[in-house]
């Protein structure tokens, strides 16, 4: 077996810190469940359930790909589960330890829960549907009504009522009554309205024997309703949008004890522990270093594109990443949960503003219209004939039953959910089309959102031969440095060729490297390594003697996203504003890389930018901030939409409405395009149903509905407008994202 | 006629045992993962997987 340190999983192993992952354990047989967040499609699956073939020691491997965890049988006297996680992330699965996993693992069934839920209701509503649909035909044509046959089946189709309302009506009479409740209305208040009319008047037409009632209307209706809901959670429950902390920090750390690395569960990480920190891994609590000399990797936390070097002595913030060789650190605080809290959702003063959602919006002006309409009916009619007020109330109540309407905004809002997902943007829910349509302002961070994360571009001293390059190549090489593998990776791709020898190659640990190359004396390195003024240096400047001359500064350039001008051009004639918490070193490179009207902001805290948008907000405008890191958190957490860019689904992101694959940025103003032509088609799908409700109405405020009246209008404007909105949101994205 | 008496229950008997069949396998969780058996049953090696699954949820 593999020495502890040398593999990060060696903690899982100990069976009884990981209680939550072990589900059976004995001498000869285990079983364990892994998360594996980066399963994400169908060959996946199979390559892992194919693993145990040639894997000595593993019994089956079974996925379960909608909760992307994977159960593992194995025997832990041939094999330990910390191999298998290693060979799992060979395998570009790396298991999730993190403490989110955990402790928060009840959120996961209830997800599969919330889907049975779905599935039952829908089950129950489409059952009662077809045979009620059924054995209404009969009666529609023209079986004597009033027939024996006929009471029969009017009662069966009674008594299969009672439990289509008690399952499938349920959530919307909840929902409904919740609202009133609270003396709000939603679109659940018309349909539980027109819900109770359908049941009451149905039961009361068989009960007094004067007709089939609405049945096949009610079960219909809630159907369709039933599929609208569930299309709408269709989201991409896979993705985290509210991540915080636990989901970055390790379940256990090593503390260092007697001279041993223990596997520590890091809630009980104590003040004065001695920690051992290896590259890519995350320090856990504010410490300081003891032993080693690395760099970490604050980027998350400040903005702070270069790695900071630490030495014995460095106090190390609780979230830096490792980056380079281990360190051993004394933590300074235990783990602070509250502040670790505070730090990712920065939630000091301030709320964002509040959103009602289109639905919401429209079932309260409809609530009002129908409830005026029916009130108008019954005065009418209890001048002309008071016997029939009673029935053209219901049957206004019936008709004006928001169906279509309530089917607009999942579907069309939905499909565009998923035509999004598409382009690389994942939408947390379909609300969230309808605030990217409405944006009006737009905050972006840079570092890492405008360009390309750990993808830097130098900047070279004027003059340098192409000699010098060589030779600056070969000595940055002989380095581990993050900044000497970022200027060979520069070399490289500037055509720089790999053929010098370095002899006393020399490293000062955070200063910089030297050595000989063919006769000269070369040095790169901090401007005190080169024997330059600090003050007078530009920032991040790396320079480079050659024989005791100094050539110039190698100078850090962030290389933006190809198409960022025309994105932020499409965005039309809005605020754009860029925020860094970069000095302005490369304003000039910013200007040219975006539209000439944006504002530039340096030198921003993390405060400045939540207290920007704020201030924008404040002015009317609805703020979309684009951001990365844990720097951004409060800005996203205030903005309107907040939009977080990722590289991968498991780079670090605090909480949001919208992931954005890095390379989709650019396409930022298609997709806010694309929103509004989906905001649109739920306009247009509300004046398709108002249609049918007014035809609706004509006959139900003349008293004539007839349950064959009902029965057509209502599926026939459900349906219309799903394949409007289905149809009318492809073909936008086709004409949007095509060109 | 009279065969509706007899064919209208019987029909809706028939309908509530694959409901009741439905609703059982569902809350049984049958539908919660649509997609890895789907690529299980390509592969012909592991035909016991499903029963493997079965043992793991005992």
């Amino acid at each position: 077996m593999a020495a502890p340190h040398s593999n990060p999983y060696a903690a899982l192993d100990q069976v009884d810190l990981y209680p939550h992952v072990y589900k059976h354990w004995s001498e000869n047989n285990a079983v364990a469940e892994l998360h594996l967040p980066t399963v994400h499609c169908a060959s996946c699956v199979r390559t892992l359930e194919s693993w145990p073939k040639w894997r000595d020691g593993l019994d089956s491997v079974v996925v379960d790909f909608s909760q992307q965890t994977a159960v593992i049988r194995f025997k832990p006297t041939l094999v330990s589960l910390s191999d298998l996680a290693l060979e799992l992330q060979g395998m570009s699965f790396p298991p999730d330890v993190s403490l989110a996993q955990s402790n928060s693992t009840p959120d996961r069934p209830q997800k599969s829960a919330l889907a049975r839920k779905q599935f039952k209701q829908m089950a129950v509503a489409g059952f009662v549907f077809g045979n009620t649909m059924l054995f209404a035909l009969p009666e529609y044509f023209g079986m004597e009504a009033g027939s024996d046959l006929s009471l029969f089946i009017r009662w069966i189709t009674a008594f299969l009522s009672i439990p289509l309302v008690w399952i499938s009506g349920a959530p919307f009479l909840i929902s409904g009554w919740a609202a009133l409740r609270q003396q709000t209305t939603n679109m659940d208040v018309p349909i539980s309205l027109g819900i109770a009319a359908l049941l009451l008047q149905s039961q009361w037409d068989v009960w007094t024997g004067s007709g089939p009632g609405y049945f096949d209307s009610l079960a219909g209706l809630l159907f369709f309703l039933l599929v609208g809901r569930w299309f709408q959670s269709q989201t991409y429950s896979a993705l985290h949008f509210e991540r915080d902390y636990r989901s970055f920090f390790p379940f256990s750390v090593w503390v260092v004890h007697n001279g041993k690395e223990v596997a520590t569960p890091l809630e009980s990480l104590k003040t004065g522990d001695l920690v051992r920190v290896r590259h890519g891994e995350m320090v856990p609590v504010e410490s300081t270093v003891l032993e080693g000399v690395s760099a970490v990797d604050v980027s998350f936390l400040t903005g702070e594109a270069q790695p900071q070097d630490v030495a014995p002595g460095s106090r190390v913030p609780a979230g830096a990443q490792l980056v380079g060789g281990a360190l051993l650190l004394r933590a300074e605080k235990a783990l602070d949960q509250k502040y670790l809290t505070s730090l990712w959702s920065e939630d000091t003063g301030g709320r964002r503003p509040q959103w009602t959602a289109l639905t919401d919006r429209l079932g309260r002006a409809f609530t009002g219209v129908v409830l005026g309409i029916s009130a108008a009916a019954a005065l009418v009619w209890a001048f002309l004939d008071p016997s029939l007020m009673v029935p053209v109330v219901t049957s206004v109540l019936i008709v004006a039953c928001p169906c279509a309407l309530a089917l607009a905004v999942p579907f069309a809002l939905g499909n565009s959910v998923r035509l999004l997902g598409r382009q690389g943007a994942f939408v947390k829910s379909t609300a969230t089309v309808e605030r990217l349509a409405a944006v009006g302002a737009w905050v972006f961070d840079k570092t890492g959102t405008l360009t390309v994360a750990g993808s830097v571009q130098w900047s070279e001293p004027s003059g340098i031969t192409s000699l010098q390059r060589i030779a600056l190549r070969a000595l940055a090489n002989q380095s581990a440095h993050p900044l000497s593998r970022s200027l060979v990776q520069h070399f490289t791709t500037q055509g720089t060729v790999d053929e010098g020898v370095v002899a006393q190659f020399e490293e000062v640990l955070g200063l910089g490297i030297s050595g000989v190359v063919g006769s000269k004396i070369y040095r790169l390195g901090s401007p005190v390594f080169c024997n330059q003024d600090p003050d007078a240096a530009p920032d991040h400047a790396l320079g480079a003697v050659e024989d005791g001359v100094f050539l110039g500064w190698f100078l850090p350039l962030s290389s933006f996203r190809p198409g960022l001008n025309q994105a932020l051009s499409g965005l039309g004639s809005v605020p754009i504003s860029v925020l860094t918490g970069d000095t302005d070193g490369e304003r000039q490179a910013l200007l040219a890389a975006v539209p000439s009207q944006t504002e530039l902001r340096f030198r921003q805290k993390p405060e400045d930018k939540k207290a920007y948008v704020q201030a924008l907000q404040e002015r009317g405008f609805s703020v979309a901030m684009v951001g990365d890191g844990l720097n951004d958190a409060g800005a996203l957490a205030q903005s309107d939409v907040g939009i977080t860019v990722a590289e991968d689904a498991l780079h670090f992101a605090p909480a949001c409405d919208v992931l954005l694959r890095g390379d989709a940025l650019p396409q930022l103003d298609r997709m806010q395009r694309f929103a509004q032509a989906g905001v649109r088609a739920v306009r247009l799908s509300i004046f398709m149903s108002l249609a049918y409700n007014v035809v609706g109405l004509s006959f139900a405020v003349r008293g004539a509905l007839t349950p064959e009246v009902s029965a057509i209008l209502m599926p026939l404007s459900s349906l219309s407008v799903v394949a409007f909105t289905t149809l009318y949101t492809r073909r936008q994205a086709q004409k949007i994202f095509a060109s | 006629m009279s065969a509706f008496y007899l064919m209208v229950p019987v029909s809706i008997a028939l309908a509530t045992a694959f409901l009741y069949v439905f609703l059982k396998l569902n809350d049984n969780g049958q539908f919660d993962d649509t997609t890895s058996p789907s690529v299980r049953m390509l592969d012909d090696k592991t035909v016991d997987a499903p029963e493997a699954a079965k043992k793991e949820k005992e």
